[in-house]
């Protein structure tokens, strides 16, 4: 079976173990606990052409000011899910940074953007941050996902976007 | 000596482990507790490839490939959380040197994979960082509830302004309103009063007119009739520029003589009030001034007459009769305006300056309110109102012209 490294980055408090959790173990829990390194989980992603994949999925620390990310643990991603929080404005503003890391490190390989927290905005509001993020980052609606890990809402469309896009590389 | 033993004899209770691979990537060797600190599920892991044992390295080839050349010295991928809360560094570090005639594309023949484990310095790590990280979090929060505060305070601030800009608009046009009915009025009596002059210039050119028909007109009646006729119109004159005065607006506050102002206005409206058999009268200090603008005083007594004339014609009175009178308390200009129409009714002498306040059938409740306004808003004086034995008694508290510069 193919073997994927996807990496979750992105500012700190902004979902991306929630988002892990509720694929991985479909669990949810309010409580912040702060990641320190890394963390590994493994999960089988089903696509719906019928190809199967294992996803070596890194959970991140988030960067913060002080503490940026640790480009280390890009080495040898095959696909890439830059995380930010829709009630932290500071957190999309960021993306860039995240976006350039990527295309520094792991040159050739895809990545999301994901608006986490979407359980917390209107729908008007999702829709306005969906096409500020669009055109901010001149992405395709391929590549922007709105999620929340509370719900679970969007949580497995997005694992299945990047892993559709890994698989569509090669 | 086998590395195994070498590493167990320096490393009694030691914070590392090992894994030594070859270049196929298998597991040739290991010490005794790797299994603890990087494979989960097997406990021989002799000859696994290395990405099966330590999946954090999978993605990692072209790094090991660079230490078999020699290219890189090391490799460390830093913080990996393990089962059990364990918390490695993984660090790559070259192993047996090959020797010299060997293939040159390759320095080194193994790898050794060390895990240190750091799981108390991360620990530690983790509550520094989680305490700084909800601080920030907080802050984030205050400084978002700051600015919605500032935008509510804005937005407030933008409503209290238009409401302040639509009450001036409403105002002007209420003082506007007023001052349209009151000119109408005053139109009606200036009317009344040019009746008797032209009356009395009617009646002397038709006495010329008789004379002159009768050729007894001699040249000192002609002269005396046409003083006369003079006269009038010099009246009729001066009845027309105190309604001009009475509705031209001062821009700024001016000292004027209270009777002498008030005086003027009866003038104006006596005819109106002789009609009606209601007496006006004016006593007081003729010398006492004020300060503010007298054409918006004048509209406040003709309004407050009105509403006396208005009283009588309800409850009329066999001897109806207005008292202005003017005084002086404690250096600020008094006027008071009374009437015998019996006063204001209890459950509305409270609210009598109300906008829209009326007891008449065709009162529009602007008159007080705008005597209201103009006198303690635009003038800084005082207007109350109280019933006497007789009727009722508004009084009026004016600031005293400010003392004269030298």
């Amino acid at each position: 079976m193919i073997s994927k490294k996807i990496i979750l980055i992105g500012d700190f408090s902004t979902g991306k173990t929630s988002l892990i959790r509720r694929f991985v173990d479909n669990q949810f829990s309010d409580t912040y606990l702060s990641t320190i390194g890394v963390k590994i989980s493994k999960k089988l992603i089903r696509l719906a052409n019928g190809e199967v994949l294992q996803g070596l999925i890194w959970d991140i620390e988030g960067g913060t000011e002080q503490k940026p990310l640790n480009t280390t643990y890009l080495i040898g991603a095959h696909g890439c899910i830059i995380v930010a929080d829709v009630t932290r404005q500071e957190t999309i503003s960021n993306i860039k940074s995240y976006i350039e890391s990527v295309q520094k490190i792991s040159v050739s390989a895809p990545f999301i953007l994901v608006l986490n927290k979407c359980d917390c905005i209107s729908t008007s509001q999702r829709e306005e941050i969906f096409d500020k993020v669009l055109s901010m980052y001149n992405c395709t609606t391929r590549e922007i996902y709105l999620a929340s890990a509370k719900s679970g809402e969007g949580v497995e469309t997005m694992f299945n976007a990047i892993a559709g896009q890994m698989l569509a590389k090669g | 000596m086998h590395i195994q033993e070498i590493f167990n004899a320096i490393y009694v209770n030691h914070v590392y482990e090992y894994l030594v691979i070859n270049r196929n990537l298998k597991i040739i060797e290991y010490s005794d507790k790797v299994f603890e600190l990087c494979v989960h599920d097997s406990i021989n892991c002799k000859n696994m490839h290395l990405t099966d044992a330590v999946p954090e390295l999978y993605g990692l080839e072209e790094e090991i490939e660079k230490i078999f050349t020699g290219e890189n010295t090391i490799f460390t991928l830093p913080y990996i959380l393990k089962e059990h809360h364990q918390y490695v560094h993984i660090h790559i570090h070259p192993g047996r040197e090959k020797e010299v005639h060997a293939d040159k594309k390759y320095r080194y023949e193994t790898i050794i994979i060390l895990f240190e484990n750091i799981t108390h310095m991360a620990i530690a790590q983790q509550s520094l960082i989680q305490e700084r990280n909800e601080k920030t979090l907080l802050l984030e929060e205050l400084s978002f509830k700051n600015d919605q505060l500032k935008d509510f305070n804005e937005h407030m601030q933008s409503l209290v302004n238009r409401e302040i800009k639509n009450n001036l608009e409403k105002q002007k046009l209420l003082e506007l309103k007023s001052r349209h009915s009151q000119m109408g009025e005053m139109i009606g009596m200036i009317t009344h009063q040019w009746k008797q002059p032209l009356n009395v210039i009617n009646l002397i050119v038709n006495v010329l007119k008789i004379n002159l028909q009768k050729k007894s007109l001699k040249q000192e009646e002609v002269e005396k009739k046409l003083d006369d006729i003079l006269k009038q119109i010099k009246y009729m004159d001066q009845t027309v520029s105190d309604f001009q005065n009475f509705f031209n607006p001062f821009k700024e506050k001016i000292i004027f003589n209270l009777y002498g102002t008030i005086k003027t206005i009866i003038e104006l409206v006596k005819y109106e009030y002789i009609h009606k058999n209601i007496a006006l009268e004016l006593h007081g200090n003729k010398k006492i001034m004020a300060y503010g603008y007298p054409n918006e005083f004048n509209q406040v007594i003709v309004s407050l007459l009105k509403n006396a004339k208005d009283a009588f014609m309800e409850k009329p009175h066999p001897k109806m009769q207005i008292t202005i009178t003017i005084s002086e308390k404690e250096g600020a200009p008094q006027v008071t305006v009374e009437d015998n129409a019996g006063g204001i009714p209890k459950e509305i002498i409270e609210n009598i300056f109300d906008l829209y306040m009326t007891t008449k059938q065709e009162g529009s409740g602007l008159g007080l309110n705008l005597a209201k306004n103009m006198i303690e808003n635009n003038m800084q004086g005082e207007i109350s109102v109280r019933n006497t034995e007789r009727g009722a008694l508004f009084s009026i508290s004016l600031p005293a012209p400010p003392p004269l510069e030298n």
